[in-house]
This record gives structure tokens, sequence and C-alpha cells, in this order.
């Protein structure tokens, strides 16, 4: 099983990628998805998790995961030095921060310059929808095309799908 | 059949919205929410031709949903918790009247302490007050009830109000793939609901009656042989529903690997699918491990239950609630049917997920390797609260 887990705050949009991810892997065949948030009471700025499982199979466990095969922090206030040992081996962790980490597990994206300069308000959610699309090798770019294009409000969707296209070229180009 | 990714509560919602109820009152509450206000909306934007009533509480709910079906039309309610227990006092007018509502209800902890996370102190709680009570696993098998709830409770045989359970938040806010059956197809299944006890000027009847001691008993007699006679009925739905939408169910419990087994881990709702993962875990290791997995706690399908569980040396009865002073109420159910049918064996019952908590892998595999130590004549102890109680004795 391949888990995602999404660290951010409230109002961060956390659970809706961890939504359009879990859609984008159903919408392809053979493939089962989970998508879930933290649960509790909802409050803009507080830590929220949320979680995206994939498997081959139905996926029977709903609890949320212990580890990940990508681990991504929306806010890097929320960045804690343990959080490295919730990655499996081989994970990676996708930060949202506009330094750069001398962890090679560690992938560093500036999502509020990205967000600021293509959506013009600071959102970080779909930039690493477009990150994952490029790091992970059962999904396509337009498998997340088509989930924003099914899932999103109209008027959202033409700026998210630039969005995701500029963060792939340039997740794939740094590679 | 449109496949949508959808949350357990949307998933109910897409059921009802199939199922047309002619009017649904509700009052919102955690986790059961969403549920309703997709609902509205469905309403709303004219998806769904039902009306509509946002009522002042919970017990306002129910009251209007007997009012609508005692008036011969088909009503919905969803509810929770603290809102299930405050329409308690309708729920046996509603069964005693044999007015065959359907409610959704999301499992959620009971306070105090106040809590808005998932177990099923709720429901079960209210075991005796004459509802048929299923448990979904899935999102997919919530939706799927909502269609085969009205058909089971309206049968003429039946007559008996219907509660679908789902845990909260593990169900209610958890998305996944639901196939969505098509308009046409679900209404053709459900039907139209034909009121055998409702006002009519050609028909007089009296609804709502009192009955002293001479008839009281008739009366709570008939509810028993309906309760019993919906254990028929939701085969012969769920064979109607296969043939139709090509998903199948078992009847009132699933039995997995249970065939040669014997070991056995008895649980019901979300749960079922971490534990069903665990006995293929434990077959691979050369563990004879099985699962039933009970889908309706009432009608009690014993017959089926002792079919299921005999020959097994051993079993674990996994549920999320607690009869304080005695046990879990599932294992006392089950205890019954096992003396009723005389079959002996080990057993013993794990309460867990209380308000919420997890239950994870490593917390499955305690209890195989509890029940793995008891088929070899280890003691233990009868009632062990998870994370609290340390599973063996000594």
């Amino acid at each position: 099983m391949k888990e995602f887990i999404w660290i951010g705050r409230g109002g961060q949009g956390a659970f809706t990628a961890a939504r359009l991810l879990g859609a984008a892997f159903a919408s392809k065949p053979g493939m089962y998805s989970l998508a879930f948030p933290t649960f509790g009471p909802e409050r803009r700025g507080a830590p929220v998790n949320a979680y995206t499982k994939v498997d081959k199979k139905k996926i029977g466990n709903r609890a949320p995961s212990q580890k990940a095969d990508i681990l991504i922090v929306l806010d890097q206030s929320l960045l804690e030095h343990r959080l490295l040992d919730s990655l499996k081996p081989g994970g990676r962790l996708l930060l949202n921060s506009c330094d750069y980490l001398s962890d090679e597990r560690i992938l560093c994206l500036d999502a509020k310059e990205l967000s600021l300069e293509v959506l013009g308000r600071n959102i970080p959610n779909t930039v690493f929808l477009g990150a994952i699309a490029a790091l992970d090798n059962e999904l396509e770019l337009s498998d997340i095309e088509l989930v924003i294009k099914d899932l999103m409000p109209k008027k959202l969707q033409a700026k998210n799908i630039e969005l995701i296209k500029k963060v792939y070229g340039e997740v794939r180009g740094g590679r | 059949m449109p496949r949508k990714f959808l949350s357990g509560d949307e998933a109910v919602a897409e059921g009802i919205r199939l199922a047309q109820p002619d009017v649904i009152s509700a009052y919102p509450i955690t986790p059961q929410t969403v549920t309703v206000e997709r609902l509205s909306e469905f309403v709303a934007n004219g998806e769904l031709e039902s009306h509509y009533m946002y009522v002042e509480s919970e017990h306002s709910a129910l009251a209007a949903a007997i009012g609508v079906s005692a008036a011969g039309a088909r009503a919905f309610t969803a509810t929770s918790s603290q809102g299930l227990l405050y329409m308690a006092e309708c729920l046996t007018y509603a069964s005693g009247g044999r007015f065959p509502i359907v409610m959704m209800n999301a499992n959620r902890a009971t306070a105090l302490p106040w809590n808005i996370y998932g177990d099923q102190r709720d429901s079960i709680a209210l075991l005796d007050h004459g509802w048929i009570q299923a448990y979904a696993e899935d999102a997919q098998e919530a939706l799927d009830l909502c269609l085969m709830a009205y058909k089971i409770a309206e049968h003429p045989d039946v007559l008996t109000p219907f509660m679908i359970n789902l845990d909260g938040f593990a169900l209610t806010h958890t998305f996944e793939s639901v196939d969505v059956p098509d308009n046409k197809d679900a209404l053709d299944f459900v039907g139209r609901y034909e009121a055998f006890n409702c006002f009519s000027f050609d028909e007089p009847k009296n609804i709502g009656y009192s009955a002293g001691p001479a008839y009281n008993k008739y009366f709570k007699y008939d509810e028993h042989l309906g309760m019993n006679c919906a254990l028929k009925v939701i085969d012969e739905v769920e064979r109607d529903f296969e043939a139709r939408f090509g998903r199948s169910y078992p009847g009132a419990l699933e039995s997995y690997h249970m065939e040669d087994t014997e070991l056995c881990i008895l649980t019901l709702g979300s749960i079922s699918g971490l534990v069903r993962e665990c006995v293929d875990i434990a077959r691979e290791r050369g563990i004879k491990l099985g699962l039933v997995k009970l889908r309706y706690l009432r009608p009690l399908p014993s017959g089926q239950l002792a079919q299921a569980l005999a020959g097994i040396k051993a079993l674990c009865v996994l549920e999320k609630d607690i009869s304080f002073g005695a046990e879990g109420t599932v294992f006392t159910n089950i205890k019954s049917v096992l003396y009723d049918y005389k079959i002996e064996l080990e057993c013993f019952n794990v309460i867990a997920g209380l308000g919420g908590d997890d239950i994870l892998p490593q917390d499955i595999k305690q209890i195989v390797n509890t029940l793995v130590d008891i088929s070899h004549n280890k003691p233990y102890k009868r009632l062990q609260f998870l994370g609290i109680d340390t599973l063996q004795e000594g």
C-alpha cells in the first residue's frame, strides 16, 4: 500500500488535495484509494492532517497512516525533525519552503511564490499535486488534470491546471 | 453506473436521493451533518422531489417522520449520538406503530465526556426499541443499504423501521469509490410505498392507539414476528438487488474463511475491513483464523451465527460498546446463541474504539495471538478493554 500524509493548517487545502489525489488514483483501473482528514472540529489556522491511501486491492485499514511514502508539509512552521521518522524507507518529504535543505529525502518547493504567481493567491495545496504527479510512477499529470476538471469549482480549474503543469515541469526538470 | 469518489455521508445522501422519500425531516449533528446538507441541496436544486423539513430538534425530526409515515408517505431522517438518544422516546412510537421509516445513524460516542468521534454505544444502547439495525462496512454498502432498507422495512410481513448505522468519521468522513445506480434502475428496484396503516377516509383505521393489559401483548408479539420475518426478507431483497445491480450481499452476516477454521473474530461495521486483512495475513502464517461480520444486530441471525460458529475452538467478540457492570452487548447476544445451540468454545470480549480510539493492525495481531494461546489452553481474561487491560492473564 502507498500512503500519503498531508500536514497543513486549516485553510491551506490539505484535505482537498488528499481527496483529489485519492480520486485521481481511484479513477485508474484496478486501483483503490481512501482519503480522509484528521477528524475533529475545523478551524482556520489550526494544524490539520489528511491522508491518502492507495492500493491495488480494497483497503481495509481505515486508521490514519503511521508511515508515509510521501509526506507533504504545507506549512514550514509545522516541520519537525521527527517527521522524517514517519517516512518509509525511500520515502520523500515535500516541504513548502523557499529554503534548500541538504537532506536528499526532502524536496522544497516554494508553493507561496508559485501559487501567488499563477493563482494570484497563496494556496499551496495544488502545487504539491503537480509535484506528486512528477514523482509517482503510477500517476500521470493527466490523471490530476481530470480530477481538477471533475471536482474543483469551474472558475478555479484553468489556473490550477496551469499551476500543476508548471510544477510538474519544474520537478521533472530538476530531478 | 457512474462511479463517484464519495464520503460515507455523501453515499447515504446519494442512496436516499435514489430511494426518493416523500419527506426528509432532520436536524444536523456531527458526524451526520454532510448527509442532510447534501439532501437539502438535492431538494433545493430539483434533483430530488422531496419535501425537506428543517425541524427544531431530533425529537421533532422523528415525530415528523412518524406523521409522514402515518399519512402513507415515505419518510427519511438521520441523526447521531445524543441526537439519537434525544429521539429515543419516538423510536418506540415508530416501531410500535409499524411505521417503516428509514433512518441513518452516524455512530458516535455518547456524553459524558463529550466526544464527537465514532463508537457504537449510541445505537447499541437502543437495541431493544424495535428497529432493524444494520451496520455498513464501507460507503458502497451504506448506499446499497439505503435502497434495500425501504424494501425490507416496507414489506407487509415486516413493517418495521430501519436504522442504517455508519461508523462516525471512519465511514462518514472517509472518501472512496462508490458505484451510484441510475435513477430509474434504483426506483424500479425500490418501488413506491403502499401503506397499510395510514389515514384513510375510505378505510378508516385507528392510528396511535392505546392497548391495555388484555391486548398489549398481542401487539408486542406481532412486532417480534415482524422483526423475525425481516431475516427472510433481507435475503430475498439482496438476491433481487444482486440480479439488478450485480453486487451480492450475504444476508444478515458474512462469514470469511469460516469453512475450516479454529479461531474467529466476530465484529461489525467498518473495522471488519481491517480484520479481514488480518485474517489473510494470519492464514499466510498457517493460523486457521476466520471472520464473522455481523451485518444486522436486529434481527439477530441466530441460526446463521450458530452455523458459522459451530466447530471452532476460540472466539473473540470485538465491539465498540460496553454495557457498564456487564460486558459488551454484542458479546451477550453471541453468548446467548452459543448457549441455545449448545456450542462449546472459549470466548472473550474486547472493548475497543471507544470515543474514536484507533484500532490498528497490531491490536488485531495481539487478539490473534491471544486466540492462538487460548486454543493451546492458556488462561485468558473474559473481558478486556483494548489498550488498558493486557489480553493474557498472568
